[in-house]
């Protein structure tokens, strides 16, 4: 089974950071793309087009139960949180999880529930440690965690939280995180053996 | 002026309405329990009546999409055309 979702969750930095990253992903990229990123509750669609600007991939931001679809990037939208349930995202205005919403770490845990071994999770740069919890839990599961080189991050506080709780995560400078995106893209996921720890 | 309590997934329609609110509700329902309450709203809303739902859900993939019209987008404000 190939894999079923790609989450990439940043904060400060982030925009620079997935310009970069989402740049180098190819226009017929297979695995759907969720993005989260930390903004301020009443931003508006400018994450989106400025996003956009720099990506072949189409680029939308998250609808009540959108369809996760190959080729596109869905983006959280502001003041919500993303629950990636089995082909689809849903929305929720629980409160803030550690003062965040979205909350990657919500999103990434829903990935991994929904998705297990099939989850990708990738953090960004980004100035505090939402996704590191995320992150452990799609890494529980049997999914792939990925996390940008704090030295190659504009702000390394919450890639370097994500490499403490996700020791055996693989680190990579932001030029290589899109390569690697695209050969995982070509492989299978793991099959389903993790036992629940 | 009534006030009243309704169930939205267990009661029926109980009158007609010329505008419904009902914002970042459905959500929280999957897309059967929500297409139910869309018919819901659909059999209670009076022709040419408004449905204003929350800024990031929509009517796609509901029986009765095509019975809306979007007033002013991106604002998820429909009127029942048909």
């Amino acid at each position: 089974m190939p894999y079923s979702v790609v989450a990439i969750g940043t904060s400060w930095g982030g925009l620079s950071a997935l310009t970069k990253l989402l740049g180098a992903l190819p226009a017929d990229y297979s695995i759907p793309v969720v993005v989260v990123q930390h903004r301020s509750k009443d931003s508006e669609r400018l994450l989106v087009q400025l996003l956009q600007d720099a990506t072949e991939l189409g680029v939308c931001e998250i609808e009540d139960k959108d369809p996760l679809t190959p080729g596109r990037v869905h983006v959280a939208p502001a003041n919500y949180h993303v629950l990636i349930e089995s082909g689809y995202a849903s929305l929720t205005i629980e409160e803030p999880v550690r003062f965040s919403r979205p909350s990657i770490d919500v999103t990434f845990t829903s990935a991994a529930d929904t998705y297990r071994s099939a989850a990708i999770g990738v953090v960004l740069t980004g100035a505090n440690e939402d996704g590191a919890r995320g992150l452990a839990h799609i890494v529980k599961r049997g999914g792939r965690g990925l996390v940008q080189d704090p030295k190659t991050a504009e702000i390394p506080i919450m890639p370097a939280a994500a490499i403490r709780a996700v020791p055996t995560g693989e680190i990579l400078p932001l030029d290589a995180l899109a390569p690697r995106l695209i050969e995982l893209s070509h492989e299978r996921a793991p099959a389903r053996a993790m036992r629940e720890a | 002026m009534v006030f009243s309590q309704h169930n939205l997934v267990t009661d029926r329609s109980f009158s007609e309405f010329n505008v419904i609110l009902c914002r970042n509700v459905l959500i929280y329902f999957d897309k059967t329990l929500q297409s139910k309450v869309h018919s819901l709203f659909y059999d209670s809303l009076a022709m040419f009546g408004v449905l204003v739902l929350g800024s990031k859900e929509t009517l796609r993939f509901m029986a009765h999409e095509d019975s809306y019209q979007q007033i002013a987008p991106p604002e998820k404000i429909f009127r029942k055309v048909k």
